[in-house]
């Protein structure tokens, strides 16, 4: 038996790449020698054969698709389309359309508007913070789609907002009233989706009433951007 | 879960010029283009239908109008990530990343829901859903994985086993050297390994 080294290590790569048959002199001696080899080719082994059955799962489903004829939401397809293109020709950058209106408009309306009095108002209103249109400007806006007004047992916390390369989004879901620098009840990962869905056992212990906040990151970890925080009460 | 045999699920893998047109494509479509846009709609008509088919595959388990409703946040993102399409692959290929992870999302919500609904009841995703379906099982790890591991590594990954290239070709595509791509490759797989097994263990 042989410790594993940096050689067993190219090894297993060459042979994974398929620059070396597994079943080669050298490779068997050299993996005959080292159990730690065998089990980690093993284990390589079964991810590339995950991996090889995974795109034949989607390739099985891509077909299905071609023949498909009608599915739910087939009619849907145009309009959503062409209203986000109508959308990403009013602004700079593509943004989702406005098709489910009902669900959209006024909470957008709403948190666009609150996201700019908090850029206004808060933390750059100060004396020595830098109050000049272009850095107001500069700063992403973030406009929180839902939950606006109430909450239910399963919120899906959705925003609209630019994310810089390698920055990320992040949730903090507080109780009304908690000061700045107050510790969240609930917080996301750090996501690039304008999307966070909580675990029910993380909103069940949330109160009646809760304000959450979602922040943009930079890839050096530095806010570029905020919503503010938004109330909602539990329906 | 019986896996489809080979002969059977192995459609012709798309040719290279393909995926530059699709990059045109987008391309057009960001700059304005009316009849590049006409072109994307007609193509991205995949995506309910893609969803539709998990759908079937689970059992069902999503009525129609929230297949309707998913299909249409699934195009949304589809927009949004628009820019972000490099032609690595064909656009209905790159448009089922985002139909299968916001399906799984959803099939998670909705047997959280259900079971909710059961008031304590155990139900499972096995005896909620068709029994030939693993919506957590090693597709959804996998799937979830390359998300996380990110380019260079998931690219290299991606092009390898989804789209059937060499690691000459892959190099050519992602414009580095092949032993780069090999050691990305090599240093992706084991870092899905580990993923994967926390992801089999958590859950």
């Amino acid at each position: 038996m042989t410790p594993h080294d940096e050689r067993h290590e190219m090894y297993l790569r060459d042979i994974l790449v398929g620059d070396i048959s597994e079943e080669s002199v050298e490779a068997r001696k050299t993996l005959g020698k080292c159990p730690d080899c065998r089990h980690r080719l093993a284990e390589l082994r079964k991810v590339q054969t995950d991996l090889d059955r995974t795109a034949r799962e989607r390739d099985v489903m891509l077909r299905d698709a071609r023949n498909r004829e009608s599915a739910p939401g087939l009619d849907r397809v145009e309009t959503t389309l062409r209203q986000a293109a109508a959308g990403s020709r009013s602004s700079s950058s593509p943004s989702a359309p406005n098709t489910r209106s009902w669900r959209w408009s006024l909470p957008a309306a709403i948190a666009a508007s609150l996201a700019i009095a908090f850029l206004l108002l808060g933390p750059f209103s100060g004396d020595d913070k830098p109050t000049e249109p272009d850095t107001i400007l500069g700063t992403r806006i973030v406009e929180v789609i839902s939950p606006v007004g109430s909450y239910d047992a399963e919120p899906v916390f959705r925003w609209r907002g630019e994310l810089p390369d390698e920055g990320w989004y992040e949730v903090k879901v507080y109780s009304v009233g908690a000061p700045p620098g107050a510790t969240s009840m609930g917080e996301s990962d750090q996501i690039d989706e304008p999307q966070w869905i909580p675990t029910a056992t993380e909103v069940r212990d949330w109160p009646q009433a809760i304000e959450w906040e979602v922040r943009v990151y930079d890839a050096m970890g530095d806010t570029r951007g905020s919503s503010g925080r938004i109330r909602a009460d539990r329906s | 879960m019986d896996r489809p045999s080979d002969d059977t699920a192995e459609p012709p893998r798309p040719a290279t010029e393909a995926h530059k047109t699709d990059l045109r494509l987008t391309r057009s479509v960001l700059d304005g283009d009316a009849r590049a846009l006409d072109e994307l709609i007609d193509r991205l008509r995949c995506v309910p239908r893609i969803l539709g088919g998990l759908n079937d595959r689970s059992g069902r388990i999503l009525s129609d109008a929230e297949l309707a409703d998913l299909g249409q946040d699934v195009l949304i993102i589809i927009w949004e990530k628009l820019r972000t399409f490099e032609g690595h692959a064909t656009l209905e290929t790159w448009a089922y990343r985002f139909c299968s992870l916001t399906w799984r999302n959803r099939f998670r919500r909705t047997i959280r829901r259900r079971r909710l609904q059961a008031g304590g009841f155990e139900a499972t995703v096995e005896n909620l859903a068709a029994p030939e379906v693993k919506p957590a099982g090693e597709f959804e790890a996998i799937e979830i994985g390359l998300e996380e591991l990110g380019p260079p590594q998931a690219e290299v990954i991606r092009l390898k086993h989804f789209e059937g290239r060499t690691f000459d070709e892959i190099g050519d595509v992602l414009g580095l050297p092949t032993n780069t791509c090999k050691t990305h490759y090599y240093r992706g797989l084991n870092w899905l390994r580990r993923r994967m097994r926390s992801l089999g263990e958590g859950g």
